[in-house]
């Protein structure tokens, strides 16, 4: 690098040397025509030479040109070019015009390549860097939310580091990933959770345990140029089997155009506090039965005015009549995300590089929660000869992660927190034996302590990353590329998990405080990609315009778990493994390789009719012999209505038809599912806890796996099916995009149950469709465009219906996650995912049904409890911008999806959610009662006038059962963003001599929500990242903040 | 480098690396499991099966709920307390699910994997494997159906290829368990490629001993018999019992538990997690009755020093032992062995044999000898054993002989590890009279829900109260 750096610079000089005798100085400045103001970045080009110069901030530029003649190409994206003959002139102002034909907007496609929008015939949105470090949200995936059309993107909890699930367009798979492929600077890269929360006891679906991020959390949002979502099959067909979810193509900032380095400076610090906190009641007291009982984790007591005080409570003191002690708000601290980034970009005649640095701090609103991330990256782009380019980029990442277990988990914090009785002082009395810190005060039994939990037990995590790939291209001939890149990811995650001696989940709350558990695991995966590719793009005539993309892709990923799980800790507070009496081992290796063949032809005739058509032939490592290979082509149509007729220019600048058909396969996510395997053996019962496990006597032995796998597995294959129109009016004051797809994923792999005496429990195998139809809609609007004011509206709308057309047969339903009841599953027939648990015994007519004693009775057969897919989200921005200071908000709205309550469930249970505080006055459920003959049929329905209290056995023993009494609608309003911001204008920049740019804003996030989902922020999954999604339980709870942020470019 | 020069190497070199990365051995080999083996050898494969027919088949649920049946224990927690009090819903069909299970995907699975390799597969010739393999095959065959009357056997077990398994008449497999213990036989005869040494956990592959349990087992299943044809089941019994265990240190018994918390006896462990089961008074009372020492060495005190039983139907829920008594450790322990069949329980078998045939003084002779093995067992200590031997309640002589005192004693000596047996013998001859007042038991286990779920046209329509096919004639 450094030789050819010293090259350029020798061979520049000489150049200098050999112009400066015959050369003159031509200066200026470049405006837009509109509004007088300096346009920076517009490249000035000597015609037919390479020698060119980069406006600066004010617009000004200057270039040594022959003495005589010349001619000056001015150039810049969404302006329409000039070329001006310059003659003897010294000084050459020029002024640039909004290019209204032309879109303007390139916009990344597969494989980095750079497309102008209008001819593209499918779906893609682009999102800028600068909206999504807006409000210095640390998880690029997160900052995604609300701002692309048919990406939906569910947070599973407020905690620095949680996961995060992003779907395109809904899911195409029951049970395997539905996440979209992240892509950074063309390269392929792992952003998905290496495993699922509860791994380590792993089950499908598992509802406890701390959460595992997903690892799109490594990437630095600050170094992010622009993101390019590709949403149907068409888009992502070139990507092949990983990018049937879509692809998620992230751009980081590079020095394309400017000349001098840019040292740019930004920080962000915004303070965090927990955002919905439960609605308790406050008159009732610990106990059941309406006595008082010290031990009780309820609190179906007396009154709290009238307790007994000469009882002593667990800490010894005496009880206090009528005092309410508040358990909750002490838990919470005020978190803080601290963000500090460095970058110097520079580029020119040689070409360009990037270095960037940045470090995020962020601790949590509960203690013992934190994120720590070092990012550092090194990027360039060298120009050797006119036809040579060679690039690399490194990416180093190091996150750590300090966490808390969520779910039903007994060490989980919150477990105890958000119940603890109004009369018990939860933070007054002593949480251990002072005599032996594993000794526990708490009234709870097997639960775990908060305040012990916090300060015993530890789960921390910490990744190291380093991403990147090399780059060739050469052009031989004017219209023929070859591009060879080269990629790795590397990481390993290695994270320990620490239960204390006495804890809870661990069963260590006996007398003698027993249990702990110390689990150290290490995951590492790596990733090579190669693509090459070879592009021809000419005019072969006039009007007809061709390119043609020919390349192969290979990727290979190799992956590795070791677990070691230590049982029984001996020395309490000692966290290192060999404080255990018995320790486990495991090791799981994963290896998988896809080599695939594409191409892609894109045919353009006068600018208006555009044809796309790709393939790609994959050969995938696992799936069987014979069944390993598949083809899938895809094929688009665009036209652009304006330039084929006559339109009024000033009403529609720009009108689009387009529509697409492709298909993509899918490899199942697990290696290793064609053939049959041993497993260690063993004898057990569902009522012992230990059974036999080998090694037994000395001897090793196997038996065979009950999963029947297969050789005959054939890929699954997502049909999509979609049309769009692009529109703009009013001089693209109003733009408007709007997509209806339709998609059916067939040949679903998964688990289907088998009758066991085939000798199998379940069996892999392709069964099963899903099908989605969906409208992507995106709406922008600047009802006041002046020199002064710009005011701009924006929306994106998605709406989608996720099907499950069929199962296997004789297949009715496949868990995804949750409980016994209620549980989160795919059901035939459904809408997917699905709901399901108890419900009310209704009337045809819909009416509860009460039995004589007045309460509501269950349904014989579960059945469907909701959907948990909404109908729609919507987000909603606004950005008003005059003179230097800009105030943009975003809204989200999501309608129409339920979710189980969880914790509210518990908060009935045990009586303290403000829904119990009236136990005494008369009330009558809404429903119906049955009215029966002489021989006790029923005859008809009369409305219910039985009168009860809702008392304890109306919560416990009545409505707890009934799942159905849980599930709420998730709808929201949120104010997601919000940033008031102020940028220096030029004229004093240029004044300093040394910024290039300054802004400083003030941002909030979630500062508002307005939902009727009770004590809980309703975006809150027990599942992580997972498919079962729609059960909240115990979750940890989300953040709102507040900060302000700082950039300055010099 | 000329620009077509470069093409062409450029193309070769990307077909060149290409193509190994995609070829399919290449591939094939990406996708071999480094985590987990595709075949196991014979020698991996029957310490499992062993230990998974004398834990998971025998020593578990399905003795459990037998146990409470027969009314050799009571349940006095949870679900066995329910199908105790002969609750609704408590002994339906997803109560048997896990068992069924294990029985045909874990167990029979296994065997048939180490019959197959053995005589044809990847390690041919290896017949006592074979041998091995096909009795325990017959014997958890037995126990499926036994309990649960018509089960899959000839087209079971064969994956894909038959995903809805059709349920064979019990007379069928009865017969085939029949064929599979003379095959067994004949295997064990034959010199084997491979022997087992000590990953046989019952014999250390000794084909003598395998015999002679292969003889005992038929023996039983002959006699299993006498409802469907009294002298005919006896003549056959008798003439596998000639060859079957030849003295009382002889037998069928899984002595290889260990202290280890993953390698404890079943009954044990059972005591220890859950506590579900406690002494019947049915039993109790039988050893009260008889002076039986085994009522004060096999039976434990509660906390005050007495020995209280629990009745079955009208117990009181007592999972913390302080109410009724449990088995003692001398019979339940972390290593305390497990039979599967005794050489107590074949003299049984030949006293009632030769008592149907009307040979009484063979019969008389069986008896004694059964008598005694299994007081000698139980580990009663000789003095005892000769003072209880000597009372006419227990030892009538030749003629006085019935078959209640045959069944009571056997009933007795299965005491606490058998009760599969006891409940088979119950179902097959009504000794010994059962005194819960909530009902008779049930008389045979419910299809799975599994089943029911995945192969429902194939599953017989059954009811509790119907008997399999050796119980009332029907085949339902």
């Amino acid at each position: 690098m450094k030789k050819n750096l010293l090259l350029s610079f020798v061979l520049m000089l000489t150049l200098l040397a050999q112009v400066a005798a015959q050369s003159r100085a031509v200066s200026g400045r470049v405006t837009d025509r509109q509004n007088g103001q300096g346009l920076p970045g517009v490249t000035v080009l000597l015609k037919g030479t390479t020698n060119g110069a980069s406006t600066n901030a004010d617009g000004s530029y200057t270039i040594t040109v022959p003495a005589e003649g010349g001619t000056l190409i001015f150039s810049s994206i969404g302006y329409a070019s000039v070329e001006r003959s310059i003659g003897t002139e010294s000084v050459v102002n020029m002024g640039l015009a909004l290019d209204t034909k032309q879109l303007g907007e390139v916009v990344v496609t597969a494989f980095g390549i750079e497309r102008e929008a209008k001819t593209l015939t499918y779906a893609v949105q682009q999102v800028s860097g600068e909206a999504v470090t807006r409000v210095g949200q640390p998880n690029v995936t997160n900052a995604l939310q609300g701002k692309v059309a048919g990406v939906v993107v569910r947070q599973s909890s407020g905690m620095p580091g949680a996961s995060s699930l992003i779907t395109v367009r809904g899911s195409r798979s029951f049970t395997d990933n539905n996440q979209p492929l992240y892509v950074v600077d063309g390269m392929p890269i792992e952003s998905n959770p290496a495993f699922a929360v509860g791994f380590l006891n792993a089950t499908v679906g598992a509802v406890s345990g701390p959460d595992q991020s997903s690892r799109a959390l490594d990437i630095n949002p600050e170094d992010i140029e622009s993101i390019s979502v590709l949403k149907g099959g068409a888009a992502t067909a070139l990507y092949g089997l990983r990018a049937s979810n879509g692809v998620v193509v992230i751009t980081t900032k590079k020095g394309q155009g400017q000349r001098k380095p840019v040292l740019s400076y930004s920080t962000n610090v915004s303070f965090d506090k927990v955002s919905v906190l439960p609605d308790l009641q406050s008159t009732y007291a610990q106990g059941t039965g309406g006595t008082f009982s010290q031990n009780t984790s309820t609190s179906w007591g007396p009154r709290l005015t009238e307790l007994d005080p000469t009882v002593l409570d667990k800490g010894g003191k005496p009880l206090v009549p009528g005092k309410v002690y508040d358990n909750v708000e002490p838990l919470f601290r005020t978190g803080h995300t601290l963000t500090n980034a460095v970058d110097l970009i520079g580029g020119g005649d040689y070409g360009n590089f990037a270095i960037g640095l940045a470090y995020t701090r962020q601790k949590g609103i509960i203690p013992q929660t934190g994120l720590d991330r070092y990012n550092a990256k090194v990027a360039g782009d060298y120009a050797i000869g006119k036809k040579v380019r060679v690039g690399a980029s490194a990416n180093y990442a190091d996150t750590y992660i300090d966490k808390l277990p969520g779910g039903s988990n007994l060490s989980n914090p919150l477990f105890t927190t958000y119940y603890a009785p109004r009369s018990y002082d939860l933070w007054g009395i002593p949480f251990e034996d002072p005599t032996n810190p594993n000794i526990q005060i708490h009234y709870r039994a097997a639960i775990d302590n908060p305040r012990w939990s916090l300060a015993h037990n530890r789960f921390n995590e910490r990744t190291h990353r380093v991403f990147g790939n090399t780059n060739v291209s050469y052009k031989p001939l004017e219209f023929l590329t070859f591009n060879y890149r080269l990629g790795l990811d590397y990481f390993t995650t290695e994270g320990h998990e620490f239960y204390d001696l006495g804890s809870g989940n661990t069963g260590g709350r006996t007398p003698v405080p027993a249990g702990g558990q110390i689990t150290n695991y290490a995951f590492t995966q790596n990733q090579v990609n190669s693509n090459a590719s070879l592009t021809f793009d000419k005019n072969v005539t006039e009007d007809i315009g061709l390119i043609l993309l020919v390349g192969n892709e290979f990727y290979d990923i190799r992956d590795r778990l070791q677990t070691l799980i230590g049982n029984g800790v001996t020395i309490g507070g000692l966290e290192n493994i060999d404080n255990t009496v018995t320790q486990n081992t495991a090791e799981n290796i994963n290896r998988r390789r896809v080599v695939g063949f594409y191409g892609n032809v894109n045919v353009s005739w006068r600018e208006l009719l555009f044809l796309n058509g790709s393939a790609r032939q994959d050969y995938v490592s696992n799936l069987p012999r014979g069944n390993r290979t598949f083809f899938y082509p895809s094929i688009g149509l665009g036209l652009v209505l304006t330039e084929a007729v006559k339109l009024p220019d000033n009403i529609i600048s720009f009108a689009k038809l387009r529509g697409s058909y492709a298909q993509v396969g899918q490899q199942p996510d697990a290696p290793y599912s064609t053939r049959n395997i041993y497993l260690p053996g063993g004898s057990a019962s569902g009522y012992l806890t230990d059974g036999i496990v080998f090694p037994f006597n000395g001897v090793a032995a196997l038996t065979q796996s009950d999963i029947l796998r297969s050789n005959d597995l054939k890929p699954q294959n997502t049909n999509t099916l979609e049309f769009g129109t692009d529109l703009r009016f009013l001089k693209n004051r109003v733009t408007f995009d709007y997509t209806y797809f339709i998609q059916k994923s067939k040949n679903q792999i998964f688990q289907v149950p088998t009758a066991f005496s085939t000798g199998y429990t379940s069996r892999l195998t392709n069964a099963g469709s899903l099908e989605t139809k969906g409208h992507e809609l995106t709406v922008a609007v600047k009802p006041v465009q002046t020199k002064t004011i710009v005011w701009t509206l924006g929306g994106n709308f998605t709406s989608y219906r996720n099907r499950v057309l069929a199962l296997a047969e004789g297949v009715d339903n496949i868990f995804l996650g949750g409980f016994t009841t209620p549980n989160v599953r795919a059901q035939a027939g459904a809408n997917y995912p699905i709901l399901f648990g108890v419900r009310y015994a209704r009337t045809p007519d819909g009416q509860i049904i009460v039995d004589e004693d007045g309460y509501p009775t269950a349904a014989d057969d579960s059945g469907p409890l909701g959907n948990v897919q909404p109908n729609y989200d919507m987000g909603l921005s606004n950005t008003i911008e005059w003179k230097g200071l800009a105030l943009s908000a975003q809204v989200d709205i999501r309608r129409g999806g339920v979710a189980y309550a969880g914790n509210t469930k518990l908060a009935k249970l045990y009586g303290i959610d403000a829904q119990t505080e009236d136990r005494e006055s008369d009330y009558i459920f809404p429903g119906v009662k049955a009215v029966t003959d002489a021989g006790g049929t029923v005859t008809g329905y009369v409305p219910n006038d039985i009168v009860i209290q809702r008392d304890e056995n109306y919560w416990r023993n009545v409505l707890d059962p009934i799942d159905e009494s849980h599930v709420y609608s998730t709808d929201f309003v949120r104010l997601r963003e919000i940033a008031l911001s102020y940028t220096l204008p030029a004229a004093l920049v240029t004044k300093t001599k040394v910024l290039q740019s300054a802004s400083i804003s003030l941002t909030g996030r979630n500062l508002a929500l307005w939902t009727d989902y009770p004590n809980f922020d309703p975006e809150t999954n027990v599942g992580g990242a997972g498919n079962g999604q729609g059960v909240e339980y115990v979750s940890l709870p989300q953040t709102r903040s507040y900060g302000a942020s700082l950039r300055v470019s010099f | 480098m000329k620009t077509q020069q470069f093409f062409a190497v450029l193309g070769l070199a990307g077909l060149l690396l290409a193509a190994p990365a995609c070829s399919d051995d290449v591939l094939d080999d990406i996708d071999t499991n480094p985590n987990r083996p595709e075949t196991a050898s014979l020698r991996l494969l029957l310490p499992q099966v062993e230990t998974d027919a004398a834990f998971g088949i025998s020593g578990t649920e399905l003795a459990w709920y037998s146990s409470v049946f027969v009314e050799h224990t009571t349940g006095v927690h949870a679900q066995f307390e329910q199908i105790d009090k002969r609750a609704p819903g408590a002994f339906v069909s997803n109560v048997t699910n896990n068992n069924w299970s294990n029985i045909y995907a874990t167990n029979l699975k296994d065997v048939d994997t180490i019959i197959r390799q053995g005589s044809i597969g990847s390690e041919a010739g290896s017949w006592r494997y074979v041998g091995i393999a096909k009795i325990l095959k017959a014997y958890v065959l037995g126990i499926a159906t036994d309990l649960f009357g018509r089960v899959p056997n000839t087209n079971a077990l064969q994956g894909a290829s038959n995903l809805k398994p059709t349920f064979d008449t019990q007379e069928s497999v009865y017969a085939s368990m029949q064929t599979l213990l003379d095959e067994a036989i004949l295997d064990l005869d034959k010199p084997s490629a491979a022997t087992p040494g000590n990953t046989d956990f019952f014999f250390n592959g000794d084909p003598a001993q395998w015999k002679k349990v292969a003889y005992s087992l038929k023996a039983r299943y002959a006699n299993r018999l006498s409802k469907r044809d009294a002298a005919g089941s006896a003549t056959r019994a008798l003439a596998a019992a000639a060859q079957g265990f030849t003295a009382p240190t002889e037998g069928w018994i899984f002595t290889r538990f260990t202290t280890a918390s993953i390698g404890e006896n079943p009954w044990y462990q059972e005591r220890n997690d859950r506590s579900h089961l406690a002494v019947s008074t049915t039993i109790y009372d039988l050893f009260t009755t008889l002076n039986d020492p085994r009522g004060g060495l096999l039976v434990d005190t509660i906390p005050g020093g007495t020995r209280v039983a629990a009745p079955n139907g009208t117990a009181l829920t007592d999972q913390g032992s302080v109410l009724y008594s449990r088995a003692s450790p001398q019979l339940v322990n972390a290593t305390a062995p497990l039979p599967l069949m005794t050489y107590a329980e074949l003299k049984f078998i030949e006293a009632e044999a030769n008592l149907r045939l009307g040979n009484r003084t063979a019969a008389y002779t069986a008896y004694q000898a059964a008598v005694a093995a299994a007081l000698a067992q139980q580990l009663v200590p000789p003095a005892a054993a000769t003072a209880y031997l000597a009372q006419v309640s227990v030892s009538p002589g030749a003629a006085g002989l019935t078959l209640s005192n045959i069944i009571t004693q056997k009933y007795l000596s299965f005491f606490v590890y058998q009760p599969i047996e006891a409940y088979n013998d119950y179902r097959r001859t009504g000794i010994p009279a059962l005194h819960n007042p909530e009902g008779a038991p049930p008389r045979r286990f419910p299809y799975p829900q599994n089943e029911l779920d995945n192969n429902r046209l194939n599953v017989p329509a059954t009811s509790p109260g119907s008997g399999v096919w050796w119980d009332d004639g029907t085949e339902d």
